[in-house]
């Protein structure tokens, strides 16, 4: 007598509840970020980025909860897979630098070196607005100017216990989330910009740096005229006396 | 479904429950009075009806039972163990690349159900769709 086996699997798909918290507020703000709100406050969000590259979406990941006993009991225990976490992993190449943290500093820092290829995973249960900031989103292929920020390392070892996540990679997730994913076939103008104050920034000197500042300053670029200043403030701000 | 054959090779005898089950309605947090309450329901409402199975819905070449079984019914295993820890990374696998199509249509999907709340009175601020 053959003795059969069950499977007991119920492909439901995806929690649809969605919470209205967010959704609302979703509503209530365009869906992608206004090309005017891309170069506003261009040097604050730069400054806090580790840092700004421009990538292309060579793939997008679906990365499923780790297939723990515990999981497979939960799946059968709920007849559901959907009770099976996932999410979203892109995989960016970098093609340029163009800015790093440490170019904004007056006192030397460590110098990161800028990854070859970034991880941004996006779990599918995180709300549509993370700390009051729509998250991010991608499209394969396309080119972004990315303002970098590490993954916080609470989050960064909870994910990496929940999904399939590689342990040894670095992750990361946009400077104020969507604000930091910039697409540049809409805003070439942008990277203009941001490479300007950069390249301004960029000599190991102090004064090098105040000199180029405040070139911009006085250039007519009416989008980095207040971005230079500030930089520049800060700069001396941090300037060793 | 599995079982042995006369050799003892464990294969997949058929579907067995494997099924697409989707929700029919959203959770909506508003309160019912709440002047917006409408344009929340008929916006939740066009994400769940992309799930729908079918053309003409955004997901509904998605996540379908017979795409997966077509994959799996002629994997064999050595022991019921065997054939079920095959089974649950060929599944593993299906879902994962389901999983990355569905994020490839997110902006999609949030699109389309701003075309038809937006339009619905009273109107935001600020709206995806003029």
């Amino acid at each position: 007598m053959n003795r059969e086996y069950r499977i007991v699997a119920t492909v439901c798909l995806l929690s649809l509840s969605l919470a209205m918290a967010e959704t609302a507020t979703a509503q209530i703000d365009t869906l992608r970020v206004a090309p005017e709100k891309d170069l506003e406050d261009l040097y604050e969000r730069a400054a806090a980025s580790q840092f700004v590259v421009t990538g292309t979406v060579v793939r997008t990941e679906g990365i499923g909860e780790r297939w723990t006993e515990e999981l497979n009991q939960r799946i059968k225990t709920a007849q559901d897979l959907s009770v099976a976490r996932h999410g979203t992993l892109a995989v960016i190449e970098v093609e340029k630098m163009v800015c790093r943290e440490a170019d904004f500093r007056a006192r030397p820092s460590p110098i990161s070196e800028v990854p070859k290829t970034i991880y941004i995973f996006l779990p599918r249960d995180e709300p549509q607005w993370v700390n009051g900031q729509l998250r991010e989103y991608f499209l394969d292929g396309q080119q972004y100017l990315l303002f970098l920020v590490p993954l916080e390392e609470k989050i960064r070892d909870r994910w990496i216990k929940i999904y399939d996540l590689d342990p040894n990679r670095s992750y990361f997730r946009g400077e104020q989330h969507a604000r930091g994913i910039v697409p540049l076939k809409a805003s070439e103008v942008v990277l203009n910009e941001v490479t300007r104050l950069c390249e301004a920034v960029r000599p190991a000197d102090v004064a090098q740096k105040l000199t180029a500042l405040r070139k911009l300053e006085s250039s007519g670029d009416s989008v980095l005229e207040k971005d230079a200043r500030q930089a520049e403030e800060n700069l001396q701000a941090e300037k060793p006396k | 479904m599995m079982a042995a054959d006369g050799k003892g090779v464990w294969r997949v005898t058929g579907m067995g429950t494997l099924s697409r089950v989707v929700p029919t309605t959203s959770t909506i947090y508003v309160i019912p009075t709440s002047q917006f309450y409408n344009k929340t329901v008929q916006h939740e409402q066009a994400h769940v009806n992309n799930w729908i199975l079918g053309t003409g819905h955004l997901f509904g070449d998605l996540f379908i039972p017979t795409d997966f079984y077509n994959q799996i019914r002629n994997t064999t295993g050595t022991s019921q163990a065997d054939l079920i820890n095959q089974l649950s990374a060929a599944l593993k696998t299906y879902v994962n690349a389901q999983e990355a199509i569905v994020a490839q249509r997110e902006i999609q999907d949030e699109h389309l159900a701003h075309v038809v709340s937006d339009p619905i009175a009273p109107r935001y601020v600020y709206q995806e769709c003029p």
